[in-house]
């Protein structure tokens, strides 16, 4: 019998409130980032997470994130904790209307101290007493397709070295006391990058995951994964998959199974369209038809963070009764 | 005609907008305001930029979008059809409100003409207006679809939005019309839409159809051109302006492989860098065109919009770009 659940994929719309008050702050420009720009917000960025914890509570999601407000994407806020990276020009996000600035990694990357972990116990921190918080971690093969290297003599040094800085955060995670973590691997299904190869890919995940003491589930979105998803069965506790960018997903469930848990995005993250409830659930559905995982989470196919405030709370609140429905 | 000499110098669309005008909306958002008066607002801050323009030795210039907010809520706003649920952002704490289409496309009231009238009064003599309009592809992608579900077919029935628009244009006098398809390298497989959507949107309005028109040009930034080229050359413009200090000059190499054969609008100063670029580095910058087209080719310009620099910055910057390429002329000609 699969366990279903409820979650989110982190990286949530920042509130009106917090858009103005960064505004404030921060410039426009490469000089603008990095920790000190953020400190000075910091209550505005805890009372902005507790905002969003709150809402996923209140629509029943069994596993919650903590927005990750501050990170603007996947790379900029790592970038900004990882030494030997420079920020470059701005270059595209995958096949959206976003855009981010392309680390340069100019000498030994090390981490500069604690990415996230602070964050996932400020969460745990907002979240009532027995609620399942995920932080999310940016992983190391999309952390490398996504920055230059300008300092590694070998492509297999270069992401080997991003492995290690995932890795030690990783680790400090789950000492931290986190029992299921979304490690966000995009780069996997290879959406505007012909450099990608599965095989460095699932090799730089792995040396990601060695030792650390928690559930980690690789979550892919924006395309399919039909190469590596039977290789991620083999190496990862969890996996995720974008059902909505990515139908032939689908298929590779049904042809290679799943164990452990498996995490299924079902519901649209980049439009404003409301599924209906059904709409979700038989998605869903179709899923267990193939596969009968350990545990599956309901979830949408990539961080709310594409759509408006209003829109998400929306989305949040049906994601939270299509998952009951499919439970029941 | 201004453009007949090496390096015309020319802006992309967008300049920093004075901090007054930026009250007055708000004024007028509050209800304290009129409508005229902010109106008077937006004209008083065209001229103003205008004249920035002009001073800062731009040939073919714009009133720097005084009166547009982002380049695809303008057109949502006056396209029946639109709804916006609020902002989405772009990149870092950038946001723009992104719209939803939620009913089938209806036709806007003229959205640019009045506009266009107005800067080409305030220009003086010697100087070109360029009028940049989103295209339809960048329209589509900056937006969520909750109606079409086609891709194709809500990208050809904003084409046909868009072309009615210039038709209007071009028969007010507008000679140099800039489509804007920031997003055209988002999907490279999509650029076969692109061009049959281009098409589309030039349709009776090129230089060769229409008395009045010079230039179709294509504004691209952000784009991995090397994954579109050479097919985006058979997008029927006359001319690409496009980025290329952001990229640090990355699809020159590509671009050299296939003959480049209409104009480029080099991209040659970073609006993402508060540093105002000495003129010798501007001039480096546009020589680094040569590796791929003739001089003659050539027109000039920064990498995209200018308007999240800080104003005296993005007049240096514009000054600056216009006496290199003063310059590089007198040592060209």
């Amino acid at each position: 019998m699969t366990d279903v659940a409820s979650t989110t994929a982190g990286y949530f719309p920042r509130p009106d409130y917090l858009i103005e008050t960064l505004k404030e702050v921060q410039g426009y420009q490469k000089q603008d980032m990095g920790p000190e720009a953020e400190e000075k917000v910091e209550d505005v960025f805890q009372q902005g997470r507790q905002d969003v914890v709150g809402i996923q509570e209140g629509a029943g999601i069994d596993i919650v994130t903590e927005g990750q407000l501050s990170w603007d994407d996947i790379i900029a806020f790592p970038a900004t904790r990882i030494d030997g990276i420079e920020m470059g020009g701005i270059k595209r996000f995958y096949d959206n209307n976003r855009f981010y600035r392309e680390p340069k990694v100019v000498d030994e990357l090390a981490r500069s101290g604690e990415i996230t972990v602070g964050q996932y116990e400020d969460a745990v921190g907002v979240a009532s007493e027995d609620a399942d918080v995920k932080p999310v971690m940016a992983g190391a093969y999309s952390l490398a397709r996504l920055s230059r290297n300008e300092h590694y003599g070998s492509r297999d040094e270069y992401r080997g070295a991003f492995a290690d800085v995932v890795n030690e955060e990783l680790r400090a995670l789950a000492d931290a006391g986190a029992e299921t973590i979304q490690l966000d691997e995009p780069s996997l299904t290879g959406v505007n990058d012909e450099g990608v190869d599965i095989e460095d890919g699932i090799e730089t995940i792995e040396r990601s995951l060695e030792g650390v003491d928690a559930d980690v589930i690789v979550t892919t979105y924006f395309g399919e994964i039909s190469d590596a998803y039977p290789r991620l069965l083999d190496i990862a506790d969890g996996v995720g998959i974008d059902l909505v960018s990515g139908e032939e997903n689908l298929d590779a469930v049904e042809e290679y199974g799943s164990d452990g848990t498996l995490s299924v995005g079902c519901m649209n993250a980049r439009n404003t369209r409301l599924e209906p409830v059904d709409e979700l659930v038989g998605a869903v559905d179709e899923v267990l038809d193939r596969a009968q995982p350990e545990a599956l989470h309901v979830s949408p196919s990539a961080g709310l963070d594409f759509l408006p405030w209003t829109v998400m709370k929306d989305k949040v609140q049906r994601l939270g009764e299509a998952a009951e429905e499919v439970d029941a | 005609m201004v453009h007949d000499k090496l390096f015309p110098t020319t802006i992309i669309g967008s300049h920093p907008k004075p901090k007054w005008l930026n009250k007055v909306r708000n004024l007028n958002e509050e209800g304290e305001f009129s409508d005229e008066r902010l109106e008077g607002a937006m004209d008083d801050a065209a001229r103003v930029v205008v004249d920035e323009h002009e001073r800062a030795g731009i040939d073919i210039l714009g009133d720097g979008e005084m009166r547009r907010e982002e380049m695809v809520e303008y057109f949502a706003h006056r396209i029946p059809g639109y709804e916006f649920n609020g902002p989405v952002r772009v990149w870092g704490n950038n946001y723009f409100d992104k719209p939803s289409v939620v009913e089938e496309l209806g036709d806007p009231e003229p959205m640019l003409v009045d506009e266009f009238e107005f800067t080409r009064r305030a220009a003086s003599e010697g100087h070109g207006v360029k009028v940049p309009i989103t295209g339809p592809y960048t329209l589509y992608d900056w937006s969520f679809d909750e109606v079409y579900g086609d891709k194709r077919e809500l990208i050809m029935r904003l084409a046909d939005i868009v072309n009615d628009e210039i038709h209007r244009l071009a028969d007010a006098g507008a000679r140099y019309i800039q489509i804007d398809e920031p997003a055209l390298s988002t999907r490279p497989e999509d650029v076969d839409l692109v061009v049959d959507a281009t098409e589309r949107v030039v349709d009776g309005v090129t230089k060769e159809e229409h008395e009045n028109v010079e230039r179709q040009i294509m504004h691209v930034c952000y784009g991995d051109y090397g994954a579109i080229y050479p097919r985006m050359l058979d997008i029927p413009v006359d001319q690409f302006s496009l980025e290329f200090v952001n990229q640090d000059f990355a699809h020159i190499d590509t671009f050299a492989e296939h003959d480049f054969d209409k104009e480029i609008g080099f991209g040659c100063v970073d609006i993402h860098d508060r540093e105002v670029e000495p003129v010798d580095e501007i001039k480096e910058n546009i020589e680094r065109a040569f590796d791929f087209v003739d001089p003659e080719q050539v027109w000039v310009n920064p990498d995209c919009g200018v308007k999240l620099l800080p104003r005296d910055v993005a007049f240096g910057k514009l000054e600056n770009m216009s006496q290199a390429a003063r310059e590089l002329r007198d040592e060209y000609e």
